[in-house]
This record gives C-alpha cells, structure tokens and sequence, in this order.
C-alpha cells in the first residue's frame, strides 16, 4: 500500500533560474533537489525544484531576496 | 506505479518513432538516413535555391510532417502556447552552428543513432563528441548561462513557421519553382504521403514524449535522470533489429553510407552540436518541435538551421563520404570559439555575485 505524499514543485522561467534557486537552497540549508519537469505540468523540457511543503514559505523569501523567477508552484501529489 | 507507467510511455514512444524510420527507409529515404533533420533541412534550403549543392535539393516532407504534427497534438491538447523574444539572434547563430557540426560529421543527433544502429563506428565516435558538447554546456549552465526568459506573443506569431513551411511544401506539390536533385541523396526518397504521415506521426510523438537527443544526455549528466534516454534507446533498438534483418547493418569504420572515417572532426563535429543544443535549449529536432508548439525562438532557431544548410554548402564546409573540408574543419573551429563566447557572455549576473 503506497501512501500518497504531497510536495513542493517549483517550476521557473529559464534553467538559470532553478539553478540558482538549488544554489541558494543550499546555501540556506533548505533540501530539496532538482528534477525535470513533470510531463503534466509542462510541454517543455525544462527543470523544477523539488522539495517539501513546508519549506513553501523559506523558499519564497529566499526567491524574493535573490530575484529568481517562477512560473508556478505546485503542491505535487504522488 | 505513476513513474512505471510514464517510463512505458516514452519507451512506446521511441518503438512507434523507431518504426517510422523503419519504414522511411523501407520506402527509399537515403540509407542510415531515414530521417535526419540537419540533412533534410539542409535538402530543403537546396530546394529553395540558399544552395546550389545539385544532389542535396529537395523538399523533405519529413520536416513539414514534423512541424505540423507537433503543432496539431499542441492544438489538440491545448499546449500551443505563442512565445519568444528570449535573445532570437543568438538563437539564430546557434542554429547555424548546429547545421555546421552537423554537416561536417555528417548527420544531426537522430541520424548519429541510426547510423550507429547500422553499425557505424563513426557514429559511436561521434556521440563521444556529442556527450562531451552536452557535458560542456552543462557546465555553462551550472555557471548561470541562460538566454533570459521568453515572453508571449500574439496568438498569430506562432503559427507563421508552420505556415510558411506548408507554403513551400504546397509550391514543391504545384509548381515547378522549386529545385530538386535528379541524383545524389536527394534524389532519393519515399513518396510524398508516406514522408509526410511519418514526419507527422514522429513530431507528435515527440511532442508528447518532449523527446530530445540533447536533453536526454543533459538531464543524465546534469541530474542523473535517465528517463529521456529510454526513448533513444528504444528507437536504436528497433533500427538495430531492422538493419540486422534487412542486411544492412555493417560493423565498422569503412564503406559506410554518406560518412567519413576522420574521427577528430566526427568528435568535434558532434562536439559543436552538443555543446550548441544546450545553449539553445534543444537539438534540431527538438528546435521543430518547439516551433510547432508556438515558440517563435524555435523558429528562429530552425531559420538559423537553414541558414547554415546553406552556408554549409555555399561555402564548402559540408563533409563527403570522402572526408571532411578545410573550410569545415576551419568552421568547426570558429563555431567553438563562438559556443564559448556565448556561453561565457551570457551568464545570470545575479548567480556570479
């Protein structure tokens, strides 16, 4: 039986972007990693940054201050 | 499960895109080119007269299939999106490039499968360039390159490549404008139907699969992801088998179809294409996709592409079963120097802080 989970996907305008977004996290201790971009959510072959919920609000700050754009943030079930 | 299931997919993708360059060859596309999309772009810049190189002109149907095929299954599944304006003239010079790695090796990234599913080892020597162009930028994109973001247009923007490709297949169909060779790989094709429901089918797929020769390689060095790789491999098992049963698989470097044995320039060749599919976001074929799918800079890209099927041939830079060119091995060369430039001159300024 597979329980379901729901996490923090973060798809952003250019690769530049989720790579500085994984840069900063990092430096800030936030987990998470990078993973291509679900074929549901997107056409292209783009990345996304992958994480937990709870980070949803660090993140957002964190992309704030170091002026990363995002196109979406999606809560991913899987 | 969810993972299980999106992996069957892209492996049925490339089967379903493997059998349509099993039959594209079946039916007369050069050999171990059933369906290259540098060559066929390059045939169709013949058929237009940017080149007058006479035994590659021809109006490939398999690009126009592609395009529209791409376009359709976007339409359908309300993925066209009309974009660009992300650096189109850098786009455009990265298009040529490609064109030019590619003609000096001989093939864009989906003929270096299939050549190498044939057999060729040239081939295998070239996806060594290949992998180390996509590792190459990489690394560029770890050092914050980017393009900058595209933006939307208007709805009408997208589709003028689309357009503009059936155009000129509708002018092949109707008039004798348009050139075509009476010898030489261009002379040699299937029909026009078969061309075009095989370019239609395999853009489709590869529009629902985001099948990309040089994301594949990108995401399995960049992120250890090897998923998009399921669908090369899928579609070099197919041809493997195919040329096995049809007798024309070949092990080797030498007496290989429309290819040279100078292993430097096959690494260097595939290098170029490599290393400019990252900074373009895509190799040729994805560039056709993405056009289809309303991206303005893709057909930027595609515009490039022609340009340099053109260049190749206008200026001698193109390769021959008998060896490469000094002009193209000189043209190899200013294409790295530039890659480098562009990669370097074009970082995220926030990301070098």
């Amino acid at each position: 039986m597979h329980n379901k989970t729901v996490k923090l996907l973060i798809t952003c305008p250019t690769t530049s972007d989720v790579i500085a977004l994984e840069k900063y996290c990092h430096q800030y201790n936030v987990p998470g990693r990078i993973i291509p971009t679900p074929r549901k959510y997107s056409s292209g072959c783009g990345y996304a940054w992958y994480t937990d919920l709870e980070y949803k609000e660090i993140i957002l700050q964190l992309m704030n201050k170091h002026q990363i754009d995002y196109d979406d943030i999606y809560e991913h079930i899987e | 499960m969810r993972y299980l299931k999106e992996k069957k997919y892209l492996i049925l993708a490339g089967i379903i895109c493997g059998i349509v360059a099993m039959l594209l060859a079946i039916f007369d596309n050069p050999k171990n080119m059933a369906i290259c999309v540098a060559c066929f772009i390059r045939d169709t810049a013949g058929a237009l007269g940017l080149h007058r190189a006479a035994a590659v002109q021809y109006v490939r149907p398999e690009i126009i299939g592609i395009v529209l095929g791409a376009l359709i299954i976007a339409l359908c599944t309300k993925e066209y999106k009309s974009i660009g304006g992300s650096s189109p003239m850098i786009r455009f010079l990265l298009g040529i490039m490609m064109i030019i790695g590619a003609l000096v090796f001989l093939g864009c990234p989906l003929r270096m499968i299939l050549r190498m599913s044939a057999g060729d080892l040239n081939a295998w020597v070239g996806l060594v360039g290949f992998v180390l162009g996509v590792g190459t930028g990489v690394i560029a994109l770890r050092m914050g390159y980017t393009l900058g973001k595209n933006h939307e247009t208007n709805l009408t923007s997208g589709f003028v490549a689309p357009f503009l490709l059936v155009v000129i297949f509708i002018l092949a169909l109707t008039t004798n404008l348009l050139f075509q060779s009476e010898s030489g790989p261009g002379s040699m094709h299937a029909p026009v139907l078969i061309s075009l429901t095989g370019g239609l089918v395999f853009g489709a797929v590869a529009q629902r699969s985001r099948m990309c020769f040089g994301g594949a390689f990108r995401d399995s060095i960049m992120i250890k992801n090897f998923d998009k790789l399921l669908i090369i491999g899928a579609l070099f098992i197919v041809m493997l088998i195919y040329n096995i049963a049809s007798g024309d698989f070949n092990f080797g470097f030498k007496d290989q179809p429309i290819a040279h044995t100078e292993w430097l320039w096959n690494i260097l060749g595939m290098y170029v294409v490599g290393f400019a599919a990252v900074l373009a976001g895509g190799c040729p074929l994805r560039q056709l996709i993405l056009t289809g799918q309303g991206s303005s800079d893709a057909a930027v890209t595609v515009l490039g592409m022609f340009a340099g099927g053109a260049l190749a041939h206008n200026l001698n830079l193109a390769s021959s079963a008998t060896g490469t060119t000094l002009n193209g091995r000189v043209a190899v060369l200013i294409c790295l120097a530039l890659l480098f430039i562009i990669a370097y001159l074009n970082r995220r300024q926030e990301a070098n802080a």
